[in-house]
Formats: structure tokens, C-alpha cells, sequence
């Protein structure tokens, strides 16, 4: 910009208005740069701080205890049943997420009359909160009064303890989870299908392939941006879920369905064990950062810009 | 070029969404209550609503006085009721009350507030928050302001003293207190033969195995795993929950329960292994939709929504104090439920506000309000007396069944309760222990893992304590 301007000026006062003036770059960073730094930044840092601390239940740092925080976290069993919980949990409902989400863009994708009702349909979950949805499946999943038990039983099984069930209850989280997140990342496929060009398709008609065909040579390599968009901000919210768990299981039976994000959630706001909490966050730090980086090493290849 | 460029462009975006996402996680662990803000928020924005409006209405120059509360449902629109009468009754003080979520994510959003603008001058709390509030030093004790505003507390409960009471001086003010106790479908019992409903652990297993044989469809006994049920059914049976006398004497450092919910859960396991007990995990709403569609027979939970539960049911319904095992005698309960703090700091005139609304809320005509419209029992003498407390336990004399668990219960070290910042959590570990029996585990292992699990905790947090 500022080259630009400079004939403009008088020869003398050109380099003087140069210094005085900020790179215009700044300017234009300066909003997001501060709520990062504010919003972002320093509690990060503050969180970091925090962990090597022994705190008071408001969160004043009393003792330096080094790592000692850290090193309480990974010799509790239960810390590292959460974690196994949390992997389990990324493996049921991230793949199938986004397989089931490709699925339904696949087979909605075409012209057909009608079809928007099914598109509608696909990506109405988008629509519904945490909490009405969690509500609803509560009802669903009731040991007793629940209209899958009644199914169940209708058919001569055993009532299933779909959320009081030790073996059970991470699997019913996950479908719903899977259920909740469907419609975004529906919705995001479809407008990846959407931007290809048909005379992809008229080729692979010429050449006579399939839909296997169609699917894996045409449609996988031209949506892949929009798939890697999908599966990373499926992996991170995965990680992070909080709502869900809250509400169905609030961590139970047995610890089988606690996450990371929902036991910082309890040290922090209702055991307040701030430094407990502040390393656990700085651990979940740590992993997403670690597994979106590997996932994205892995997937890069595969990716295929137009 | 250009696919280098996008493709580079791509990957930082992605990075940077990563980051940003997982920091937000962290940082509010350290000045945020997102989290905790969320299920509060609806019943919240309703009574601000309410209240706004209302204030407006009164203007002039009212002080103001701000009222934390966890009420929810049908115990919050007495509440309302009760703080509405309150402003009326008087030109002085106006109190704004606000429901804030579950006793513990309220706790934590004040603290959260630093007691800075916009943060509570009265705050409710539950049993559990006691100790950590103590700690916070955010709050100040009721006692100084009791002498100094000449507040007349020789009426107060004195079991309800007793649990509120430490380092020798009442801290906060009782306001609603309720106790676990038995619900129970009084009619399936009497089909079984039982007029009066069994006091020990041996007489309800007996009934159950009666209500079976009968053929009746009805699961007798329905169970969540309830923190606070456990710890007063150990303290009922005589045992100290944590050491140096409930935490009382000097600073608790580890969990002494062990006898007692070893012989609980062993009760539990075995009505479990009889194909008499269903569970409902740990959730209490799905529970009492059971007991209301008929489903099970009996359950234990709060008494603080007992005249919900009686008013729902289209049948009778019965309650009962906790059970003991055979040969051992009822100690009785601690005054668990609720408690209002005074935050520290307040200037004078909203001290002043402060204490007449105690006077208010503790009066017994008050009180015998409050209790017949929720299931709370009084914390003061007087409203035992009065006359609409006498017509509503003749009307309902369930209620009265649970304000005698605690009247009868005795006044020691053991029935003052645990004095434990890190109670939820110690609930919590006894919710996973129990939620292990039900899943069929040994009993034993699940009471050590429990144990573990809370002496850690309280040994962490212990040593924060400034």
C-alpha cells in the first residue's frame, strides 16, 4: 500500500509519513489478534501455569508442586479409563459418522422430485440442541418405560440397560452422538457433491462404470476437502464431548461413559480442584493437537485439490 | 501454485481450528462457567424476566438484594411465592431472586464471580458446598451478623444447627432441609400383608420376596445410585463418613465408611442376585417415573420433592424412614438439603436488608408454608406448631413421617454430618462403586476403589488449603 501512495507525496515528506504510518496489516489483525490473546491466549497460558500448582477450591495458587498434578493424573486408574473411554469413543462415532453422512449425500444427492423432503429430513438434526435431543433420547433409552425396551421385550428379549448397563452405555452415547452430529456433516458432503461437475459423471457413463465405480473413482477424490473438513471437526468434537454425556449418563454407570472434557468439567466446577483440572486440560491440549496433526499427516495424500 | 497455496492455506486453518477449539476447553477451567451456564440458563432468563418487570413496577429506592437459589419446578414457584410476599410486606428491600442451575454449578459460578458486580448477596447452597464455601472465604458467618442485628435464633432447628455449625459458630442460615427417605407404594405392600413398611435392610428384602411370589408384576425394589442416600444411610447405621469425627474436630483427610456401605451395597447385591431390585443407573427423574407408571414397588430419594411424588401418583403413596440392618439401631439423619450464605463484603444497609429477610424466611408461618408446598421440613420449632403446618400433616401425614426422621434423630458428632470440601466428589465415588455392584461386580473391590479414589482427592485438595 504504502508504495503505492508514495509518489503521491513530496519528495521530503514521504519517508516521514512511511515511519509514522502502522503496516496497514496490523490494523486488520489487531480484532481477531486481541480476542485471541485475551479470550484464547492467556487463559491458555494461565491454565498451563495453573497445572504445576496446588490451587484453593477458587483457584489462587498456594504451592509450586511441580508435575506433581500430572503425575497424580496418570497413576489414577480411573484418569486412564477415561482416557481408554475417550479413544473408544472417537472410533465408534467419528468413521461412522462420516460414512453415514456420506451415505445419505450419496443417495440425496440426485434430482429426483421430492427430494428435498429427504434432504430436509437428513440434515434436520443440525436443528435440534444438546439438551432437547438428550431429553428425548433419555425417554427412548428409560429402563422401564422406554419404547426401545418395549420393542425388546415385544420380540421376547430381555430388557437391555441401554444407559445403566456398564457394556452398554458408551455404545447407546455413541449412537446418539453419531444421530446428533449426522446433519452437519451431511449437509457439508451435499454441498461438496453438489459443486462437481457433471461432466465427471457423463465421462464414467461413456467409460460404463458402476455406482462402486462413480462412488470411489469420482465422487470420494472430487468431495475429498469437504470429507477432511468432516472427519477433523468430527475428531475434535468428539473430543470434546460434554452435553451429551451430561445429560444421559452424567459420567456412569461405573465410569464407563466418563470423557476427558466431562471429568475437567467435574474437578473444575464441582470438586473445584483447580490444578487437577488446569492439567487436564493442558493433557486434552496436548492430544488434540497431537491427533489432528497425525490425522492430517495421514489423510494429506489422499486429499486431492481442484 | 495455486494448489500449493490453498492446500497450505487449508492445512493452517485446520490447525488453528484444531487449537483454537481445544484451548477454549482448557480456559474454562480457569475464569469461565461456560460449561455451567447452559442447563440453568432457561428457568433463569424466566425469572429474570419476572423480576425485571417487577422491579420496574416498585422502582423508587428499594435496595436491591441479590438471591442465588437452586429451586427448580414446582419447589421454585413456592419459592417465588414466598420471596414475592417478602417484597410486598415491606418498602425497604426488594430481593431479586434468580435460579442459578444445580446447587454445585451455582457454587461455582460464584465463585467464579470473585463476589464482584452482579454477583449474589445471598446465595443458596447445598449440604455438600459447606465446606468448600467455608474455604473460599467469599462468604462471611451468620453468627456476627445474628448478634449484631439482634436476630432471635433460640427457635432454630437444633439438628439443623448441629450440621450448619463450624468452629463452634453457625455459619449459614438453615432455610430448606429434607432428608433421604423410602417411598413406596402403600398399596402393593398391604397386598403383601404389611400394614406398617419394614425398618431393616432384612424386613424389606422379606417383602420384596413376598410382593415376587405373589406373582404381581410389579418390581418391588427400584434403586439409583444416590450419593447423598449413601452417606446419611451410613450415618443413620452410627458410622462416621470421614475421619476426625466427620471432618468436625480438625480437617478431614480420608473416608471411614467402609463397614457401613460394605454392609449396604452387600444388601443391595443381594436384593440384585434375588431378581427383587431393578436399576435405573444414577438417573432419579426416570426412577420416580417408575414408581409413578407403577413400574417398581419402592425407591429412596429426597425428601424434598415428597409432596410432587404424593400429588403425581393415583395411588397411595407411602414413606419411611431409612432402613437399618437388623440388631443395629437408627442413629438418624444430618440436616442435609439446603442453606443460605451471606456473601462477604456486602455494605451495610444490604446486611441489614439481608438479615430481615431471614427474619422473614425463618419465621414459622413462613416456614410451614414452605414445607407444605414442597417436602422440605421446617427448620424452626414454632412452625411445627402453627396451625396450617398441623392441617397439611393431617393431610398429608407422609410429610411427617420424614420431618420425624430428623426430629427423632439424635444430636452428636456423627448426626452433625460430613464437613468435606471434597463431599461431591466423595459421592461420587460411592454412585461408581454402587453403579459397579449393579453391574455385577464384587462389592469389596468396588468399596477399595471408592476409598482410593476419595482419600486422593481429598489429599489434592487438602493440599491447596492456604
Amino acid at each position: 500500500m504504502e508504495y503505492v501512495h508514495a509518489p503521491l507525496h513530496t519528495v521530503e515528506a514521504a519517508p516521514a509519513v512511511q515511519k509514522k504510518r502502522l503496516p496497514l496489516w496490523i490494523i486488520y489483525l489487531l480484532p481477531s489478534m486481541l480476542i485471541f490473546l485475551i479470550f484464547t491466549f492467556y487463559p491458555f497460558v494461565k491454565t498451563l501455569v495453573t497445572s504445576f500448582f496446588a490451587t484453593t477450591n477458587t483457584g489462587a495458587l498456594t504451592q509450586f508442586i511441580d508435575i506433581q498434578n500430572y503425575v497424580t493424573l496418570f497413576t489414577d486408574p480411573k484418569y486412564l479409563q477415561n482416557l481408554g473411554n475417550t479413544f473408544l469413543y472417537l472410533l465408534l462415532t467419528v468413521p461412522l459418522t462420516v460414512i453415514f453422512a456420506l451415505l445419505l449425500a450419496v443417495l440425496s444427492c440426485s434430482n429426483l422430485p421430492g427430494m428435498g423432503i429427504f434432504r430436509t429430513i437428513f440434515s434436520s438434526t443440525m436443528g435440534i440442541s444438546v439438551a432437547a435431543g438428550s431429553v428425548f433420547w433419555n425417554l427412548l433409552f428409560h429402563p422401564t418405560a422406554g419404547l426401545l425396551n418395549h420393542i425388546v421385550t415385544a420380540f421376547g428379549s430381555k430388557p437391555v440397560g441401554w444407559l445403566t448397563d456398564a457394556n452398554c452405555a458408551l455404545l447407546s452415547v455413541s449412537a446418539v452422538s453419531i444421530w446428533m452430529n449426522l446433519g452437519f456433516s451431511y449437509l457439508v458432503l451435499m454441498g461438496g457433491l453438489k459443486n462437481i461437475d457433471d461432466a465427471h459423471y457423463e465421462s464414467v457413463e461413456i467409460v460404463g462404470g458402476g455406482f462402486f465405480y462413480r462412488l470411489f473413482k469420482v465422487t470420494i477424490p472430487l468431495i475429498s476437502p469437504s470429507l477432511f473438513f468432516v472427519f477433523t471437526t468430527a475428531l475434535i468434537g468428539a473430543f470434546q464431548s460434554f452435553g451429551l454425556i451430561d445429560m444421559l449418563t452424567a459420567g456412569g454407570p461405573n465410569n464407563s461413559t466418563n470423557l476427558l472434557v466431562y471429568r475437567l468439567y467435574k474437578d473444575a466446577f464441582v470438586n473445584f480442584r483447580i490444578g487437577s483440572a488446569s492439567a487436564q486440560g493442558v493433557v486434552l491440549f496436548l492430544l488434540i493437537l497431537l491427533v489432528s496433526q497425525l490425522q492430517t499427516k495421514l489423510t494429506e495424500r489422499l486429499v486431492t485439490y481442484q | 501454485m495455486k494448489n500449493r497455496v490453498r492446500k497450505t492455506a487449508l492445512r493452517v486453518m485446520a490447525c488453528a481450528a484444531a487449537a483454537m477449539l481445544a484451548l477454549t476447553g482448557c480456559a474454562s477451567s480457569t475464569d469461565g462457567s461456560s460449561a455451567a451456564n447452559t442447563s440453568g440458563s432457561s428457568t433463569q432468563s424466566n425469572t429474570a424476566a419476572e423480576n425485571g418487570s417487577s422491579a420496574d413496577n416498585t422502582a423508587g429506592n428499594k435496595i436491591q438484594i441479590s438471591f442465588w437459589h437452586s429451586m427448580s419446578g414446582a419447589n421454585q414457584e413456592v419459592l417465588d411465592s414466598i420471596v414475592a410476599d417478602f417484597n410486598a410486606s415491606q418498602d425497604q428491600y426488594e430481593v431479586v431472586a434468580e435460579n442459578q442451575g444445580s446447587y454445585d454449578e451455582s457454587t461455582g459460578k460464584f465463585f467464579s464471580m470473585a463476589n464482584g458486580d452482579g454477583s449474589a448477596d445471598i446465595i443458596q447452597i447445598g449440604e455438600q458446598n459447606l465446606q468448600s464455601m467455608v474455604d473460599s472465604g467469599m462468604v462471611q458467618s451468620v453468627s456476627a451478623l445474628i448478634e449484631k442485628y439482634d436476630f432471635d435464633d433460640s427457635d432454630l432447628l437444633e439438628q439443623a444447627v448441629n450440621f450448619y455449625t463450624v468452629d463452634g459458630t453457625l455459619y449459614v442460615m438453615p432455610f430448606n432441609c429434607s432428608s433421604p427417605v423410602v417411598y413406596y407404594n402403600a398399596q402393593l405392600f398391604k397386598d403383601a400383608g404389611y400394614e406398617e413398611f419394614p425398618t431393616t435392610f432384612e424386613g424389606i428384602t422379606e417383602a420384596a420376596e413376598k410382593i415376587a411370589e405373589s406373582g404381581s408384576s410389579v418390581m418391588p425394589v427400584g434403586m439409583y445410585a444416590y450419593g447423598y442416600a449413601l452417606d446419611q444411610m451410613v450415618t443413620n447405621m452410627g458410622g462416621y463418613i470421614i475421619n476426625n469425627e466427620n471432618g468436625r474436630s480438625d480437617r478431614a483427610t480420608e473416608v471411614t465408611y467402609q463397614e457401613q456401605i460394605t454392609t449396604i451395597y452387600n444388601w443391595i447385591k443381594d436384593l440384585q442376585d434375588k431378581g427383587l431390585l431393578l436399576n435405573y443407573g444414577s438417573d432419579g427423574t426416570n426412577t420416580l417415573s417408575g414408581f409413578t407408571q407403577q413400574q417398581i414397588g419402592m425407591y429412596i430419594a429426597s425428601s424434598a420433592g415428597a409432596r410432587n411424588v404424593i400429588d403425581t401418583c393415583d395411588f397411595e403413596v407411602g414413606i419411611a424412614m431409612l432402613p437399618v440392618p437388623e440388631g443395629t439401631e437408627a442413629q438418624g439423619v444430618y440436616a442435609g438439603g439446603g442453606a443460605l450464605c451471606v456473601a462477604a463484603g456486602i455494605d451495610e444497609a444490604t446486611e441489614a436488608g439481608v438479615m430481615e429477610f431471614f427474619q422473614y424466611v425463618t419465621s414459622p408461618e413462613v416456614q410451614a408454608t414452605w414445607a407444605a408446598g414442597t417436602g422440605y421440613y421446617p427448620i424452626c420449632n414454632g412452625a411445627y406448631e402453627t396451625e396450617s403446618m398441623l392441617a397439611t400433616y393431617e393431610e398429608y401425614p407422609q410429610l411427617k413421617v420424614s420431618a420425624d426422621q430428623l426430629l427423632n434423630s439424635k444430636v452428636n458428632s456423627i448426626t452433625a454430618g460430613p464437613l468435606l470440601s471434597q463431599l461431591p466428589q466423595l459421592r461420587t465415588d460411592l454412585v461408581a462403586a454402587l453403579e459397579s455392584v449393579f453391574n455385577g461386580g464384587d462389592v469389596d473391590a468396588a468399596v477399595e476403589e471408592a476409598v482410593r479414589s476419595t482419600n486422593a482427592a481429598i489429599e489434592s485438595a487438602n493440599q491447596g488449603v492456604a
